[in-house]
């Protein structure tokens, strides 16, 4: 029997907090496209960036066609015949496009002076060959998002690899310019080329694989073969597996729809590229969730009502009156505030105390007669809130970079519970937070809602808001596109997770990915 | 896609255009004749010689600070470096040259003998600090703003230990004097040789893979490691570059007074970075091309001397400078936003 072309064995890998892989197996015969699917965190990008040399993996073995090999750095994975187009962009803005495309791989006359002209000469043939006009003497910085996008697969593809690594290359691409790079995928397939695909367009990933590799927490759980008769319901169901009947936390009590206040009004708000034509009403009592993958414009949307950023249009109401915030002492004072995605960089001062973190928006409430700080208002302040929230750490004092993450993501929360704001924007609860913390955030959440606050929360784990939410809007390229109510029939995780990526089929604008 | 709406009203755009991307050596000549109208003293053959040797001292510190900066660094050291680097070499060479019996110092502080073993060290010492600053900067992962601070402090420091203070005198140094004032078709040799340099480096940049490297390394950091390339071993060269153009820049500065002070150079390092950033090098990394700080080190120098032929006192000067910095940098950020 011939040997893979590519074959993992055990893998794992496990960054500072977090187990990206256990165990994975993993192989791909030559002419194969594999697709790799799963949640955010699955480990799939974890995956590729090991067989790219980008780290190495803790444990387990590598072979590429029978032969074991150690990949340690890039340049390595690329003389093994390994290309890839990374999910983060890696081209360098002020460099030119044959300058990005040939990158580390320059051809040169006499070892020495760069040869512009044939590089010039391969790039465009390689852009050619991927049917794409790009002059290669431009900036990249000057090139679209569909076009930096195709730089990237031309760069993957200079050195005619073996194996093909993309990881999310269709994001940026409408519908014909997927086809078309589906139609020159399936030819490399057919030269014999072995193909690894990851995405999240679940009727993309049937299309064009021969083989879905279903990863769940840091684990390959099942492989299906497309047919026509897979559906992307079933790709799901694995992805999620038992959690779909795990017992999910509800505390969330639908409120009487009778006398309901309005807190928050949108009309027809847009920015730019981001959201558009947004309209929406929360009420005292009520927690909303948004539900959309990575790029469909939640988090800016948020970032707007805040005042992080300014919309473009549209009407913004608090408690009736019309609000445009510029600047997030703004949208503070009007009674806002936003728990980033990102605690760490956005969230926490992360060389402060808990107590100061705590009271950091507060300051100006905690002042003595003298007009100072009153350091004693300030602890029993913090005191009270690490006691109600349960936030585990040896003292106020202890600086926030040395505790968990669960604990870290509840102090955020008693920033804003002590500024006392009425509506919170909570984007990603719980990202980075271990199995036990999240329920007590949920509650927490919960209970800030039955005591009158209004909340929104954003996540890419849809059984999250399922548990919490009185409602939630799906949201995708930057619209929502539907709203389901507790109580229900469409209010759970299939349904929704369905809605999502089947407008991700019909998504024809480059709206989904703002990363680049 | 995007050359569409650069022809719009082309007939109006280009002659913009051509300023802005001309916008140095247009200042560059404005200034000539901004001098030419001021003083009458202006074209003199002293001058003229003296302008050239001020702008190949500020311009070849300004080349090895403009690679620092192109990989999103910078370095601090090389003032302290153009006193430390000489008083070393001249330690070294005493040393080095009493052990076979030539004394190189005479009386206390005239150096008599050993120019060119002096010269190699210079050249030698200067790269080698160079170097440890990158080497520091990348193992111990501290901000080079700290580190070549600190070393700025070490080598002054070890410049008044070692030279005790003194200034260290070249007037008897057989070959120093034709080191410092050669002149060539009219032209001080130093300023030929810091062109020369100059134009190296950016045919370096230009024509070899080096430049890739460094500028990838500065513009997108996660994009050239993931390509394999070493960014590592390319800031800890940028600073052996800096380092030994300080280096050479010590060589012309004492070779023409003839003398080797333990201040000299000092403040020159801002200076440099000054006329990176005129240049239109930029702190963000990855952006700006050497030849804009070759011509910005002789804009700077032209402008200083025009102001003190017309006799404006030193305070003024400094001040014009400031707004000089400042000015060039909000057009460089600005051209860049509307390109």
């Amino acid at each position: 029997m011939q040997e893979p072309l590519l074959l993992l064995k055990n893998i794992h890998k496990q960054f500072p907090g977090v187990k990206a892989l256990k165990g994975v197996n993993f192989s791909l015969e030559k002419g194969k496209i594999v697709s790799l699917v799963g949640t955010n965190g699955a480990g799939k990008s974890t995956l590729s960036n090991i067989i790219a040399g980008i780290y190495p993996p803790d444990a387990g073995e590598i072979f590429i066609e029978g032969r074991n090999v150690t990949i340690s750095d890039p340049k390595i994975a690329e003389q093994l015949g390994v290309g890839i187009v990374h999910q983060e962009p890696t081209l360098v803005p002020n460099m030119t496009v044959v300058e990005n495309i040939f990158l580390n791989k320059e051809i040169t006359k006499n070892r020495i002076v760069l040869d512009l002209k044939k590089m010039k000469q391969e790039s465009e043939k390689v852009l050619e060959f991927l049917g794409f006009q790009i002059d290669v003497d431009k900036k990249v910085e000057a090139l679209t998002l569909v076009e930096k996008e195709i730089v990237e697969i031309a760069k993957a593809m200079l050195l005619k690899p073996r194996i093909l690594i993309l990881d999310e290359v269709t994001a940026p691409l409408n519908k014909d310019e997927v086809d078309h790079l589906f139609k020159i995928i399936k030819d490399l397939r057919n030269n014999g080329m072995g193909i690894i695909f990851i995405g999240h367009k679940l009727q993309e990933i049937i299309e064009i694989s021969d083989s879905i590799m279903v990863f769940r927490d840091g684990k390959n759980v099942g492989e299906l073969i497309p047919s026509e008769n897979l559906s992307e319901k079933e790709v799901i169901a694995l992805m999620l597996g038992s959690i779909l009947n795990e017992d999910l936390v509800t505390g969330a009590k639908v409120p009487d729809s009778g006398q309901r206040q309005e807190v928050l009004k949108l009309a027809g708000l847009s920015k730019q590229k981001l959201f558009e034509d947004i309209n929406f009403t929360l009420h005292k009592g009520e927690i909303v969730g948004f539900a959309g993958l990575k790029g469909s414009g939640i988090t800016e949307l948020f970032q707007s009502l805040q005042g992080i950023i300014t919309f473009d249009s549209g009407e913004m109401y608090v408690k009736g009156k019309r609000v445009k915030f510029k600047h997030p002492k703004d949208g503070i004072e009007a009674g806002i505030g936003m728990v980033t995605n990102d605690r760490q960089r956005e969230g926490l001062a992360l060389t402060l105390d808990v107590k100061d973190n705590i009271a950091v928006s507060s300051l100006n409430y905690l002042r003595n007669k003298f007009r100072t700080l009153n350091t004693k208002l300030l602890k029993d302040n913090a005191g009270k809130y690490v006691q109600a929230l349960s936030i585990k750490t040896p003292s106020i004092n202890q600086f926030v970079q040395n505790l968990s993450g669960g604990n870290q993501q509840k102090i955020v929360i008693a920033k804003w519970l002590l500024r006392n704001l009425d509506i919170i924007l909570v984007d990603e609860p719980t990202r980075g937070v271990d199995v036990k913390a999240k329920n007590e955030i949920y509650k927490l959440l919960i209970n800030e809602k039955n005591n009158g606050k209004s909340l929104l929360v954003a996540s890419p784990e849809t059984r999250e808001l399922l548990s919490i939410c009185d409602r939630i809007l799906i949201i995708s390229g930057g619209k929502i596109i539907s709203e389901v109510y507790r109580n229900t029939k469409e209010f759970n995780e299939e349904d929704i997770l369905n809605t999502i990526h089947s407008s991700q089929r019909h998504c024809t604008t480059a709206r989904a990915v703002f990363q680049g | 896609m995007a050359s569409e709406s650069s022809s719009i009203n082309g007939g109006f755009i280009v002659p913009a255009k051509f300023i802005k991307n001309n916008m140095l050596i247009i200042i560059l000549l404005l200034e000539l004749i901004m001098g030419v109208i001021l003083s009458p003293v202006f074209l003199g053959n002293t001058n003229v010689q003296s302008i050239l040797i001020n702008t190949a001292i500020f311009g070849l510190l300004a080349v090895g600070q403009s690679l620092v900066m192109l990989v999103k660094e910078i370095d601090l050291s090389v003032g302290a470096m153009m006193a430390f680097s000489p008083i070393a070499a001249i330690a070294l060479a005493k040393k080095i040259l009493s052990a076979s019996g030539t004394e190189i110092i005479m009386g206390s502080n005239y150096v008599v003998d050993g120019l060119f073993i002096i010269v190699v060290l210079v050249l030698l010492v200067s790269a080698l600090i160079g170097m440890l600053n990158g080497i520091i900067i990348v193992k111990a992962k501290v901000p080079s703003l700290i580190v070549t601070l600190g070393m700025l402090y070490v080598l002054s420091g070890m410049s008044y230990i070692l030279s005790g203070g003194y200034s260290l005198y070249l007037t008897n140094l057989k070959g120093a004097k034709s080191l410092g004032s050669s002149i060539f078709a009219g032209i001080p040799v130093n300023f030929i040789l810091f062109l020369a340099v100059g134009v190296l480096v950016i045919l370096v940049l230009k024509y070899t893979k080096v430049g890739n490297r460094i500028y990838s390394t500065g513009g997108n950091e996660k994009a050239a490691i993931y390509s394999g390339i070493n960014t590592d071993f390319w800031k800890v060269m940028a600073f052996g570059i800096s380092g030994l153009s300080a280096g050479i820049a010590a060589l012309i500065y004492s070779s023409r007074l003839q003398s080797v002070e333990t201040i000299q150079g000092s403040g020159y390092e801002l200076i440099s970075i000054a006329i990176a950033v005129i240049g239109g090098i930029t702190l963000e990394g990855g952006r700006g091309k050497i030849s804009g700080a070759i011509i910005a080190s002789a804009i700077l120098c032209i402008m200083l001397n025009i102001l003190s032929l017309v006799g404006l006192i030193a305070w003024y000067k400094t001040i014009i400078i400031g707004l000089i910095i400042i000015g060039a940098a909000s057009q460089h950020a600005f051209s860049r936003k509307t390109s």
